[in-house]
């Protein structure tokens, strides 16, 4: 899962990107309301974490911006305006979520969580399909009672996977939700980590699930009987 | 105890009202019986002498002396015991000797034997006399017997002209007399007195102070009321104005008193009390604000402690990492500890409790030594620092707060000029007659017009979001006016957007007599 994190204040910012890439996000950071602005117009993030002070746009402006452009990724703003009139601002203006710093990182995680979960095909915290079971607050992965041990882009993979079950996925869009900025152009990787993922998946000799669609991309199948 | 003797000695508004208005009764009483006793006696006295002169004038016309045979004839009737002497013509002399002598009353017995009492009571008897020229009686009424003669009568006749005179009898009784000579060919030959007793007067007198004495007691009661009551009426307005008063508390300030229509002193009051209570609420909206900020400003480095801990909890790591964070949180800490104590300068500058430890500085040489501590993050970010100085200029300044003002100064600048793209700041120190002036400018980007106004206001950032501006707090130039201002100094900004500002500082010069009042201790 893909998110953007648009903070000013530079430790914080780099603590964020930090945190939440080892909770086996790709993240992107930017500095100011108009790279991110520019950013989430390009790319489709799966959530976005904005401050709302931030120079040259200010975070309740790129919010407005991005609903008018119909863009419906969780928005979460992470401010330090705690007033009741700001939250209602900037819940108003379309946002999914409103954190006050200082915040504790575990419960940022758990309501990006919350927020990723909010339009997938399951309300349940834990994802499922054809016997594979994913915890996004643990990073457990289990097929049939077996304990699956992922790297963190293995992981990642599978979960865009997992919250799109059976819809067929472009390069593209794996990419764009798996990787950051920085390893966008290493797309072509993908078939490779596709690879490694169901090799782990049917160590076992389970049923594949992983359906490659010839020069498109890839399916997440149920098995055929 | 105290409290509740000068509660009770001082007496309320109402009360000092009523007891005003009472003393201006009683002068007004005093003064409006006084001067309606003295006309009314004024009056009745006049009225007394006219009647006087009437009737002697009256009398004159029946004197005669014809050959120096004085004649006396009643024409007005209001001679008592010449209705038995002859009525045409009486000799002066017979006459005078019956007026005179002790016989008289002897022969007048008889005719005035009915009212005796009547008759020789001056109150309310006649009483005329008639003189010759020579001052001796002609003629007496009965009751005119007992005046004492006078000796200078005849030469006060001599003029000719009518005078009065005023005798006092025993048994504390006046008599008014008025004294007209005769006169025939010029000569005076004869005086009719007239006279009449002051004892109605006196009565009528008596009896308007009398009147006057029983009336103003209940007049002054009444006014006392009638005061009291109507200084209630005049202040419930105001006790109107206290209750709703009252209602403003410090927390709902947008309440304000009704405004009274007429233009008096309750509408100023009303006034007063408005424009009063909308600089509370203002200046409770700057706290509020203020504080809204500082907790905000103070959030920023918490949380970035927060999630730097969070973050370095979440999954083991290498020394190298943890050296890092630490090292961030570190940084983080010491904005946190600067900007703390930036909050706690400006609320002692606000509590009024700002001890100024003032020393002579030489302005010149604290320029440069600001600018070789700020010249170290000059050189990271490319930009050129130089200080201009052209001999030394002393000013009168707590050194802590003067290097704090210039550093801020400075550490702006650096913000607000564009790191590595040929950046230059100039501190230059110089002096006129009066103040030394030290101005610090940038080739950075420049203030818009309209944020010039608010550049010194806490927490005011011209840009809505913010610039790069580490370590900023936003409190920076809200001390440097601060600072400034209690050295009885002005800071000034003048800025072109794109191109840069000037902030400059002024401050009085340190002259022989501001270090010997300074080095006293006495600003």
């Amino acid at each position: 899962m893909r998110i953007l994190v648009a903070e000013d204040d530079p430790r914080l910012g780099a603590s964020l990107k930090q945190g939440l890439e080892e909770s086996l996000y790709a993240v992107d950071l930017v500095a100011d309301g108009e790279s991110a602005l520019a950013l989430a117009q390009e790319i489709s993030y799966d959530l976005i974490v904005l401050d709302v002070l931030l120079p040259r746009l200010s975070g309740f402006e790129v919010c407005r911006a991005l609903r008018r452009q119909q863009r419906k990724m969780p928005i979460l703003f992470l401010t330090a305006l705690d007033e009741i009139e700001q939250r209602v601002t900037g819940l108003d203006l379309g946002a999914d979520d409103y954190v006050v710093k200082p915040f504790a990182f575990s419960e940022l995680q758990a309501r990006i969580r919350a927020l990723l979960r909010r339009d997938g095909a399951t309300r349940s915290a834990e994802l499922s399909f054809a016997g594979i079971t994913l915890d996004p607050s643990t990073h457990e992965v289990r097929r049939g009672g077996r304990v699956i041990t992922l790297s963190s882009k293995e992981y990642a993979l599978l979960e865009f996977l997992m919250r799109n079950p059976r819809q067929v996925l472009s390069r593209q869009a794996i990419a764009e939700h798996v990787w950051d900025i920085d390893a966008a152009h290493l797309s072509n990787v993908i078939d490779v980590y596709v690879s490694y993922l169901r090799r782990k998946l049917c160590a076992n000799g389970e049923a594949d699930v992983l359906q490659a669609v010839r020069g498109y991309g890839y399916q997440l199948k149920e098995p055929a009987p | 105890m105290k409290k509740r003797i000068r509660t009770i000695l001082a007496p309320g508004i109402r009360l000092q009202i009523t007891l005003w208005y009472t003393a201006v009764f009683i002068l007004l009483l005093v003064l409006v019986g006084v001067v309606s006793y003295l006309n009314v006696n004024s009056t009745l006295d006049a009225n007394l002498d006219t009647s006087l002169a009437l009737r002697a004038r009256q009398i004159a016309l029946g004197v005669s002396n014809d050959d120096g045979q004085f004649t006396i004839a009643d024409v007005s009737g209001e001679l008592p015991g010449l209705g038995t002497a002859s009525n045409t013509a009486t000799p002066a002399t017979s006459d005078i000797g019956s007026a005179n002598g002790q016989s008289s009353d002897d022969s007048n017995d008889d005719s005035h034997q009915t009212t005796p009492a009547v008759a020789t009571n001056v109150d309310a008897a006649t009483l005329i006399r008639i003189f010759n020229s020579g001052g001796q009686l002609v003629y007496s009424s009965l009751a005119a017997r007992i005046l004492p003669l006078s000796a200078t009568l005849p030469q006060q006749a001599h003029s000719g002209v009518p005078w009065y005179t005023t005798v006092s009898l025993a048994a504390g009784k006046t008599v008014r007399l008025y004294n007209l000579p005769v006169l025939r060919g010029g000569t005076v030959y004869g005086v009719v007195q007239v006279g009449a007793s002051m004892a109605s007067i006196d009565t009528t007198l008596h009896s308007v102070a009398f009147g006057w004495l029983l009336l103003a007691p209940i007049v002054l009661l009444l006014g006392a009321l009638g005061s009291y009551w109507l200084a209630s009426r005049a202040f419930t307005p105001v006790s109107r104005l206290t209750r709703i008063a009252r209602q403003v508390e410090a927390g709902d300030l947008r309440k304000r008193v009704p405004v009274p229509r007429a233009r008096d002193e309750l509408r100023e009051l009303a006034l007063t009390l408005n424009d009063m209570i909308a600089r509370l609420d203002s200046a409770f909206a700057r706290q509020r604000r203020f504080v809204a900020d500082a907790s905000h400003e103070l959030r920023t480095p918490v949380s970035a402690i927060r999630s730097l801990t969070d973050v370095a909890l979440l999954q083991e790591k290498t020394p190298a990492e943890y050296r890092d964070i630490l090292s961030d949180i570190n940084a983080e800490a010491e904005r946190l500890g600067r900007l703390i104590g930036d909050l706690l300068a400006l609320a002692r500058a606000d509590e009024g409790y700002t001890p100024l430890e003032r020393v002579p500085l030489r302005l010149d040489s604290i320029a440069h030594d600001v600018a070789a501590v700020s010249a170290i993050l000059a050189r990271e970010r490319g930009i050129e620092l130089q200080v201009e100085t052209s001999g030394p200029v002393v000013v009168l300044a707590d050194q802590d707060r003067l290097l704090q003002a210039i550093l801020n100064l400075l550490n702006n600048a650096l913000a607000y000029t564009p790191a590595n793209s040929g950046g230059n700041i100039t501190v230059h120190v110089s002096r006129d007659e009066t103040d030394a002036v030290l101005s610090v400018s940038d080739t950075g980007i420049g203030v818009a017009p309209e944020h010039l106004p608010h550049i010194f206001e806490r927490f005011y950032r011209a840009d809505p979001a913010r610039v790069y501006a580490p370590g900023s707090s936003g409190l920076g130039l809200a001390i440097v006016d601060w600072v400034v201002r209690a050295h009885n100094g002005s800071v000034t900004v003048e800025s072109i957007v794109g191109s840069g500002s000037t902030f400059t500082i002024r401050l009085p010069l340190a002259t022989p007599a501001t270090i010997r009042s300074g080095k006293n201790g006495a600003i």
